[in-house]
This record gives C-alpha cells, sequence and structure tokens, in this order.
C-alpha cells in the first residue's frame, strides 16, 4: 500500500469496510516506515509515524465506542485515555490531516464522554526516576544532551524517556491525575477481589442514545427542580437533598421542588427506539 | 489559589548554601556566577536527596538554548547526581528558579513560552506551580523576592511578570523588611506584600 492509499483508509473513518482490517495497515505503514528507514529518507518515515498515530488514535476511540455500548464502562474510559495521549503525542507533529481523518472530532467527543463518567478521584504515585534517551539509551543528564529532543521523530520512532532506576516515594489521592487510568475501586468485603462500584447510567444513557460512534451529540449541564415525591424519607429538619447545608424546610421544601443538577443531551441522529427521554439518577 | 508573591529579605547566598556544598568547585563557580539558576527540591516527605521535578532538563536546556547572549543558565546539581520527583496529578510543577532582578522578565517570558511548548493542547486545563526568586542587588543592599505562582498555564507570564515590576519599583520605608542579621543561615520569615489593588481597597474602606 501507498501512503496515501492508507491516507484514503483513515480518511473513510466513517465508512470503512471490514477489509483490509486496521491490523492490515497497521503492517503496511510498519513497511513503509522500513523502507524509508532503509533509505535514509526521514520524512518519509516521520509521515508514516504520523499515519500509524492517526490510525491508533481511531483503532482506540472506535473500540472505546464499542466499550460503551456493550457497558464495559472502565475498558472504554482506558480507551478514551489512550486516544488522547495518542492525539496529544500527534499534535506537534500534524494537525493538517486532522479533520480529513476526524481526530478533531475523535479530540472534542472523547473529551465529552470523559465528562459523562462518575470518577472523581484518582491514584497518583509519587517517583523518583532516572532516565535514559530512548534512541540511543544515553542517560538524561542536564549538562549533557545526547542531541535528542523528547517528542521528535526519528527513524520513525518517538523519542521517549525510558525509566532506567525507579523509586516509589508515595502514592497521592488527585482529583485531575496526568494518566486517567489509575481509576480507584472498593475491594468486595466477602471474595476481597476489586468491583466496579460507579454508577454509570449517564454515560450508558448517551451510550444507548447513540447509533454510531460518530453521531454527533451535546450536553447542557443546569440546575432543575425534582418533585418532592423523590425524596420520601426526608424529614423537614433534615438536610435539604440539594446538598446546600441548610435544613429541608428551610431550603427547597417550600420551593416547588428541590433544586438538582440535571443534564440535558441534544442529539442531532434520531436515539433509536428504547432510548429513554427522561430519568432520575439516584 | 491565586497567584501571590511575597518579599524577603535575604543574605547573599540566602538559599543556596546546602545544594551548593554538594557540587564541586568547578559546578559551584559557574552556579554562583549564573543569572538564571534552577535549584532542587531538598524536602519532600521525608527525603533530603536533592530532586528536581519531571522535565527539569527540557526547561534547563530550553532556558540555555533561548536566553540572550551571555546569560549563563544553571542547574544546582552534578549530571550523574540528576533525579526526577515525577507526580501524577495534572499539574505542571517547575523547577525553582533563582533569577537576577535585571534578566527576571525575559526568564519570565522564557518559562512561559516553555509551558506552552510543554503543554501544548493541554495548557486550558493544566495548572502550573512555580516559584522564582528575583533577586536584587544594587550596590548598596540586596534583596530578594519569592513570586509562587499555583494558577492557569495562559496567566502565568502576565502575573508574574506583574510581580516582578512591582519588586522592581523602590520599596516603601513603611514596608521594608529589616535587615538580616550577618550569617549564611540566617532565615527572615516572608512578608506579605500587597498587591497595589489590594492596598488601594484598603485605604477606600479607611475613608
Amino acid at each position: 500500500m501507498t501512503f496515501d492509499e492508507i491516507s484514503c483508509y483513515l480518511g473513510a473513518v466513517e465508512s470503512r469496510s471490514a477489509e483490509p482490517s486496521a491490523e492490515a495497515i497497521k503492517v503496511a505503514i510498519a513497511a513503509l516506515k522500513r523502507d524509508a528507514v532503509a533509505r535514509g529518507d526521514q520524512t518519509a518515515a516521520k509521515r508514516a509515524w504520523c499515519l500509524e498515530q492517526a490510525l491508533s488514535a481511531q483503532d482506540n476511540y472506535l473500540r472505546a465506542f464499542d466499550g460503551l455500548e456493550s457497558g464495559h464502562f472502565y475498558g472504554a474510559w482506558c480507551d478514551l485515555e489512550k486516544v488522547e495521549i495518542d492525539l496529544g503525542f500527534l499534535e506537534r507533529h500534524d494537525t493538517v490531516s486532522w479533520p480529513r481523518f476526524r481526530l478533531d472530532f475523535i479530540r472534542t467527543y472523547t473529551a465529552k464522554w470523559q465528562s459523562l463518567f462518575p470518577y472523581k478521584l484518582f491514584i497518583s504515585p509519587e517517583l523518583l526516576e532516572e532516565k535514559e534517551c530512548s534512541v540511543c539509551h544515553q542517560p538524561f543528564r542536564p549538562r549533557t544532551p545526547c542531541g535528542h529532543h523528547v517528542g521528535e521523530i526519528y527513524d520513525g520512532e518517538m523519542c521517549c524517556l525510558i525509566v532506567t532506576k525507579l523509586e516509589v516515594l508515595g502514592v497521592a489521592f488527585v482529583e485531575k491525575p496526568v494518566q486517567k487510568y489509575s481509576v480507584l475501586f472498593l475491594n468486595d468485603k466477602d471474595d476481597g477481589k476489586s468491583r466496579d462500584h460507579y454508577n454509570y447510567a449517564v454515560v450508558q444513557y448517551a451510550a444507548n442514545a447513540l447509533r454510531k460512534p460518530f453521531d454527533q451529540w451535546d450536553i447542557e449541564r443546569t440546575y432543575r427542580r425534582q418533585p418532592h415525591s423523590r425524596f420520601p424519607t426526608i424529614g423537614r429538619n433534615d438536610l435539604c437533598p440539594c446538598e446546600s447545608g441548610k435544613k429541608y424546610d428551610e431550603c427547597c421544601l417550600p420551593e416547588s421542588g428541590v433544586l438538582r443538577p440535571h443534564l440535558e443531551f441534544t442529539f442531532y441522529t434520531l436515539p433509536p427506539d428504547g432510548a429513554g427521554h427522561e430519568m432520575y439518577i439516584e | 489559589m491565586n497567584p501571590a508573591y511575597a518579599r524577603v529579605a535575604a543574605d547573599q547566598n540566602f538559599s543556596l548554601p546546602k545544594t551548593l556544598d554538594r557540587l564541586t568547585d568547578e559546578t559551584r563557580a559557574a552556579v554562583e556566577k549564573a543569572a538564571i539558576i534552577l535549584l532542587p527540591n531538598e524536602g519532600f516527605r521525608d527525603f533530603t536527596e536533592p530532586m528536581f521535578p519531571g522535565g527539569t532538563v527540557e526547561l534547563f536546556r530550553h532556558l540555555r538554548e533561548h536566553a540572550p547572549e551571555g546569560t549563563s543558565v544553571e542547574i544546582a546539581i552534578e549530571d550523574q547526581d540528576y533525579k526526577e520527583l515525577v507526580l501524577h496529578s495534572n499539574v505542571l510543577q517547575l523547577a525553582m528558579v533563582i533569577v537576577d532582578l535585571l534578566i527576571a522578565p525575559v526568564a519570565a517570558q522564557l518559562i512561559a513560552n516553555y509551558i506552552t511548548a510543554r503543554l501544548g493542547s493541554r495548557s486550558k486545563d493544566t495548572q502550573v506551580r512555580a516559584s522564582l526568586i528575583v533577586d536584587r542587588k544594587d550596590g548598596t543592599a540586596q534583596q530578594a523576592m519569592r513570586i509562587s505562582y499555583e494558577g492557569p498555564a495562559d496567566t502565568f507570564e502576565q502575573s508574574v511578570k506583574t510581580a516582578i515590576q512591582t519588586f522592581a519599583q523602590p520599596v516603601p520605608a513603611s514596608l521594608a523588611p529589616a535587615a538580616p542579621a550577618p550569617g549564611p543561615e540566617q532565615t527572615v520569615e516572608p512578608q506579605k506584600l500587597l498587591k497595589p489593588s489590594q492596598a488601594t481597597k484598603k485605604k477606600k474602606r479607611r475613608k
């Protein structure tokens, strides 16, 4: 396959047929890269790397959508994180082809999907590291630069830092992690195994209402009053279920309902039958 | 946290001694002469070894590459002792920088450029945490101001430059810190300096 043929394949991400498979395309890109490196053509090798990254971002996004549809939410979350990483690496080298390969859409909707997940707290390791250059394997030191720049492409591979020595100093809990994989899960009391205790109702609602990965949707976050009948166990002297910290009878009880966060979705393609129009999430 | 800055009095080696003791004479001489110095963190939890925030080598190289000709940039560590403390929260932590007042605005701009290049499109949702010690030697007295910044990446340059400008103004007698007693281990409590806008508000309230 040629560069142009691969670009056509990536450009048809929305209506791609089963053949050739993404795996076959990966092999074809690797062959192009090998040839370019053998010829000493750094421009072509870099172009192959860019196509590889674009394919990886598309693949991970499509896999995330499958995960969302099939209810494998944590897996989908990790795939969305991989999309973010792929695009983060790619953006300093090529953004011109993003509209054609739908990567601008993928970036926008990756962030939208991530915003629907219930994860709020993550583990953040504190590590003391010594590193080396992934290209020449020289120790990464301030005054003796090896000449390679982190993030640049050499022979069709991105220069990274490889950790050669590592000491864990601690672990912190953070709300905004660099690596989003590190979600906290509870251990089951009985068997001690990790279990997924999160409520995925919002993300599930959106996934059920979409037909295809590239269907467009928007979300608006507002507040709306919910009927008092939804809170039958709350006494007038209890704390208000709107979480204001005030007593119920001094806050929302005299009002038409309890003020609660409200999400309003707009789907630009008619959702399939069975997708709910309105629902409350506990 | 809003960007904040505080003025501290300091002697010539106000925060360097421990770090400099670990250096060879050659490196130490280079560090002492430099206009921009990157300092290690020496007090993370119970850990006393010097360590730098992740990405410090890139910052160091960026400063060396882009600093005006004749401006010496140094890092207060020997190559073989260089280690990085990598925290995986989405905050870009920069190494503490000591910079001469004259070059401070340029240094702020170079650091801001580095932040933009490093974060790319993440600039919008990443916080930056940085500390600059701006050193002023005017022949009659020496003072330093620590500028601590924690805030959005895109307001770093303007906030830090504003703080530097404030420091470059003559110090009002009422705010001038007492001179430190001689001795390299003398520490002086930071004296909080009100931002000009806050000072104006206070005056208005008194009326």
